[in-house]
């Protein structure tokens, strides 16, 4: 028997039938979890996340036009979810080099001498969450979108309500200042 | 400077590869009995609110019933006073009744001068 499309579960549930909720939230909830956890750490936070993003995708399920794909409506109601944490948590905190744990200093020391498959990743992105915890939310919320989600500064700009060249400018400036906070970090761990 | 660049480039592939998925046991049951518990308050909440409606219809109905009696009531009353001509006397204004005289006065000597 083939699976039930998105169009056919969300007309059953509007017609009444929440059980047919169920199969889009396993569907697309690694998805979801994946991005998440791009904005927060603890994984208390991330399920709180992850939860209210079906939570109002149900409820606002009677908004949802079929004219795109549910899986993008979807992941601009978690966009927006995310973003809103984010402004709730800003945690805009300065690091330094005794900050970083042994596999953060371990993947500094591999960094030149390896390849990138070779690097430890989860290190890596320890180490980005921590860069981008010195930004503010905003731009963490567009430096996530455009570097670790690879979205398109025109959807940046569609999400955010802000103009392409503000999106432009704002990522660099975050990039900027994340390459000032790596550039510090390297001078106090080598010098 | 294009040192820590290219070791930022280097992070954020990295990071982007080390895009973390995994979902815990059973979370979609748990999104679901969220799901069902909201949407039966919800339902509640209505329910609270109908019920209460229902429960008005009555006194509202009563009120209305009360309120058309007593207005027609008021009207019929009305209607059925006869008023004796010395009370209409006294009922009417003095100052309107010169006025009246002085205005027909003015026309009948204005006729006679023709």
């Amino acid at each position: 028997m083939p699976e039930p499309n998105d169009k056919d579960l969300i007309a059953e549930v509007l017609e009444g039938n929440t059980e047919s909720f169920e199969p889009l939230v396993v569907k697309y909830q690694a998805r979801i979890f994946s991005l998440a956890r791009r904005y927060a750490r603890r994984e208390d936070e991330v399920e709180d996340i992850v939860q209210t993003v079906f939570l109002k995708a149900f409820s606002k399920l009677s908004s949802y036009r079929a004219d795109a794909p549910f899986e993008h409506w979807l992941m601009r109601t978690a966009t927006y979810t995310c973003y809103d944490f984010l402004r709730k948590h800003q945690r805009n905190r300065e690091w330094n080099a005794s900050d970083l744990s042994e596999e953060e200093n371990d993947w500094f020391e591999n960094i030149g001498a390896e390849s990138t498959k070779q690097i430890d990743r989860a290190a890596a992105s320890t180490l980005i969450n921590k860069l981008l915890d010195g930004l503010n939310s905003e731009d963490r919320h567009i430096i996530t979108l455009l570097e670790l989600e690879r979205q398109t500064i025109k959807e940046i700009a569609k999400l955010t309500g802000l103009s392409e060249s503000n999106v432009k400018v704002k990522a660099h400036r975050a990039r900027e200042k994340m390459r000032n906070t790596l550039g510090r970090l390297t001078t106090e761990k080598y010098i | 400077m294009a040192k820590i660049d290219n070791l930022l480039d280097k992070m954020l592939t990295a990071s982007r590869e080390a895009a973390d998925d995994r979902v815990p046991y059973k979370f979609e049951k748990r999104v679901m009995a969220h799901i069902k518990e909201t949407s039966h308050m919800a339902l509640s909440t209505w329910a609270q609110w109908s019920q209460g409606l229902w429960r008005s219809v009555i006194p509202c109905f009563a009120i209305m019933i009360l309120v058309a009696v007593w207005t027609n009531t008021r009207s019929t009353s009305n209607q059925t006073t006869k008023i004796s001509p010395s009370e209409l006397i006294a009922q009417s204004d003095p100052v309107e009744d010169e006025l009246e005289t002085i205005v027909m006065l003015a026309i009948d000597s204005a006729d006679a001068d023709q």
